[in-house]
């Protein structure tokens, strides 16, 4: 199953790559990342998204947790997080197309970046499932350009989990 | 007043306590070279970093110390690679410093650049690029620390030329390591511990597990503590051989693939099962599926990824053995254990121990005789055996009295690793009588430390048992793959030639008495002298539990050939 894993590590050369390689040696494939600093500019947050069973995500867990430069890792699968993806979507669209991709864009509250003579770039911010509805709603124009940030990640409010733990804290 | 990199280095190690290092020079470490110079630290200049590296390795297997190895970019460098993976599957604590190009060069394809860090991270526990000379002393640091803190394991700390050529301001204190105990357990919580001690309370049928773990923390005598006073019978892991004392009462024997099938059986047949510091590897499990299906299971680990990655477990207490079985054995009660020590009893009676296992059939010289031999005479001794079928009869045959007599590649299996590993353990512990086992495979992959032997002056001997073949490939091949040779006729050189050349002493053996001579005129020598034993080229390991099956279902025999003892 789909498993968000959040670390906290040392904000330092080649952190990535260790936190990759526990992945790669044991042929897991990681479908996101996302790295950036927190509010303490020594310490980065990585969120994870991987397919593991189980097993396999508490071996991960455990594995990612040994590493020297990795503070704490936590499984947000099961905690029912708040989830933001971001999309760059640029659609082909001439004159006649607009007012039906504005509408869809409205619905979905996508951002529209540009509009260019015969293509639209839209930007849109939401949990991984909306996003893919949007870009199923906006196929028939046709797809031009996609780009997509990855999952980040933080516990919901009602996680009792979330006044304590050390990756709700940055 | 400022110094360079290269001098901060040196003094550091120094502090850290390092009296030998073990390497081999080159351009881009050329700076360090020169600051060892000046030093008061011993430099012992391998023939090839990886004999180096199996060097420190055998330093720190033998005396605890953390084993030191030396090499330059590019090719040094690479060619540490087999002894950090070595070490890192034995959890054996080492740091290993290399040169690197300038940091200007970096990423530039310089002559004799490699990513090492790059390259060792997944044999290492953790590795430093450092780019500059402050950098320096902070990495050392904290990279002992490391070596040592929790799991042990090897460190490596990649250090530019220029890091090592340029000045800094020298400050050991501001340099103490801040990340060593990052992921290091805190103690076990005693409600983990009564629950540990309700299962052993309720327990009838008890049997340690004794691992690699004991020596590496020190729990020797804890151990043996706990067992008396519990009455719990004890097996070892090939780590573990030398963990607990052979003739004791309660010892078990060697357990896994080739150990003794009353040690397997018990396994099998035990109700509680404690695990101290071992990580249930497949060569002891056999299948997972049928290990141990009466027993429920502590276990007793530093390190948090091993518990449950191969076999699931009642109650895991993640800690430092020793502390934990200083806790838990004045607590234990003794166990009404009789029934099953006798049931034990039993079983190995039923296999003739201790002469244990049967010498096997055929032409030529008996490897199992040949060590009986040389363990009757050097009962004190630090056997430092190699991979391959002379592992295995050692492991079966010689008793390890003391901790830290038995060293010997276990997780990554390192053919190789014995005569430089010998060398880096005479160093630690000049006094002991040390002793190489190989075979002629294993010795024609380091053969060229030989010389390193000589020119250092050591008094340690190489016993080679020679069957011209790579046996152990053998035996697989004639068990699984009908017998087919493929590649493992292996045409062996003149030893005794080859000895000489290299300045040690060298005879042959082709008979038993033969044999004691040569191990007699080679102590009374007091070392370096290398024996061949020309021994039966068709003999195997027996029992030999098949990869992947259950540990009960050992093969005692060659194919065609009957049954030569009582098989369980």
């Amino acid at each position: 199953m789909q498993r968000i894993l959040v670390a906290l590590t040392d904000n330092e050369p080649g952190v990535l790559d260790r936190v990759a390689s526990i992945f790669r040696r044991r042929g897991y494939n990681i479908h996101s990342l996302t790295v950036s600093p927190t509010l303490d500019p020594e310490v980065s947050r990585i969120t994870l998204v991987t397919d593991l069973d189980d097993r396999a995500a508490r071996a991960a867990r455990s594995y990612l947790e040994r590493l020297v430069n990795v503070h704490s890792v936590e499984d947000f699968t099961e905690a029912g997080p708040i989830l933001r993806d971001t999309a760059l979507i640029r659609v082909a669209a001439g004159p006649a197309e607009r007012p039906g991709l504005f509408q869809l864009a409205s619905i979905f509250r996508a951002e529209i970046l540009e509009v260019g003579p015969d293509s639209v770039v839209l930007a849109c911010c939401d949990g991984p499932e909306r996003i893919r509805a949007l870009v199923e709603s906006l196929r028939p124009y046709g797809l031009l350009e996609f780009g997509r940030t990855g999952v980040i990640a933080v516990r919901s409010g009602g996680d009792a989990a979330a006044s304590f733990n050390p990756a709700a804290s940055f | 007043m400022k110094r360079t990199g290269a001098d901060i280095l040196c003094e550091c190690l120094a502090r850290e306590g390092v009296d030998v290092v073990f390497g081999y020079p080159g351009g881009a470490i050329l700076p360090t070279y020169d600051a060892l110079e000046a030093s008061s630290i011993r430099h012992v200049l391998a023939r090839h970093e990886q004999g180096a590296a199996h060097m420190a390795d055998g330093y720190s297997r033998a005396s605890g110390r953390t084993g030191v190895v030396i090499a330059t970019s590019g090719p040094g460098a690479t060619n540490l690679v087999t002894g950090l993976a070595t070490a890192m599957m034995d959890s054996v604590p080492m740091v290993a410093i290399t040169g690197q190009v300038a940091s200007t060069l970096l990423g530039s394809d310089a002559f004799q650049e490699v990513d090492v860090t790059g390259v060792t991270l997944p044999v290492t526990k953790h590795n430093f690029l450092v780019k500059d000379p402050e950098g320096v002393a902070p990495a050392i640091r904290e990279a002992f620390a490391l070596a040592n803190a929790g799991r042990p394991g090897p460190v490596l700390v990649d250090l530019t030329k220029d890091a090592q050529t340029r000045m800094a301001e020298f400050d050991w204190e501001a340099a103490a390591p801040r990340r060593h105990l990052r992921h290091v357990p805190p103690p076990v919580p005693e409600a983990d511990l009564e629950r540990a001690l309700a299962l052993i309370s309720a327990s009838r049928r008890p049997l340690v597990l004794a691992g690699h773990g004991v020596t590496l923390s020190g729990a020797h005598r804890a151990l043996q503590a706990f067992a008396e006073k519990a009455g719990v019978p004890v097996a070892a892991t090939l780590l573990g051989l030398d963990a607990f004392p052979p003739g004791h009462p309660l010892f078990v024997g060697f357990m896994g693939m080739h150990g003794s099938p009353w040690t397997n059986q018990a396994i099998q047949e035990a109700d509680l099962l404690l695990a101290f510091g071992m990580r249930f590897d497949d060569r002891v499990t056999g299948d997972p599926g049928t290990f141990a299906p009466c027993a429920r299971k502590i276990h007793v680990e530093i390190d948090p990824a091993e518990v449950g990655k191969n076999i699931a477990v009642d109650v895991a207490l993640l800690g430092d053995l020793r502390e934990v079985l200083e806790r838990l054995a004045p607590r234990v009660p003794a166990l009404d254990s009789g029934e099953w020590i006798a049931r034990l009893d039993t079983l190995r009676g039923a296999h003739d121990a201790p002469s244990w296992p049967p010498d096997p059939r055929g032409e030529g010289l008996s490897p199992t005789a040949v060590l009986r031999e040389l363990s009757r005479q050097a009962p004190d001794a630090v056997w430092v055996t190699d991979v391959g079928q002379h592992q295995m009869w050692e492991a079966q045959v010689v008793p390890h009295a003391r901790p830290r007599t038995l060293l010997t590649s276990g997780g990554l299996g390192t053919m190789g690793f014995a005569l430089p590993a010998a060398i880096g353990a005479k160093l630690a512990c000049p006094e002991a009588e040390v002793w190489v086992v190989a075979g002629d495979g294993g010795t024609q992959m380091n053969a060229q430390e030989l010389m390193t032997l000589t020119q250092e002056g050591l008094r340690l001997n190489v016993a080679v048992l020679n069957n011209s073949t790579l046996g152990m490939v053998r035996q697989f091949q004639t068990h699984f793959y009908g017998d087919r040779r493929a590649a493992s006729d292996l045409l062996a050189p003149d030893f005794g030639l080859l000895a000489r050349a290299y300045g040690l002493k060298a005879a042959s053996a082709r008979t038993p008495g033969e044999a004691e001579a040569a191990i007699r005129e080679a102590r009374e020598g007091g070392g370096a002298t290398l024996i061949e034993f020309v021994i039966n080229p068709e003999a195997g390991v027996y029992p030999m539990v098949p990869p992947g099956a259950g540990i009960t279902s050992a093969i005692h025999h060659p194919p065609q050939e009957e049954p030569c003892n009582g098989s369980l």
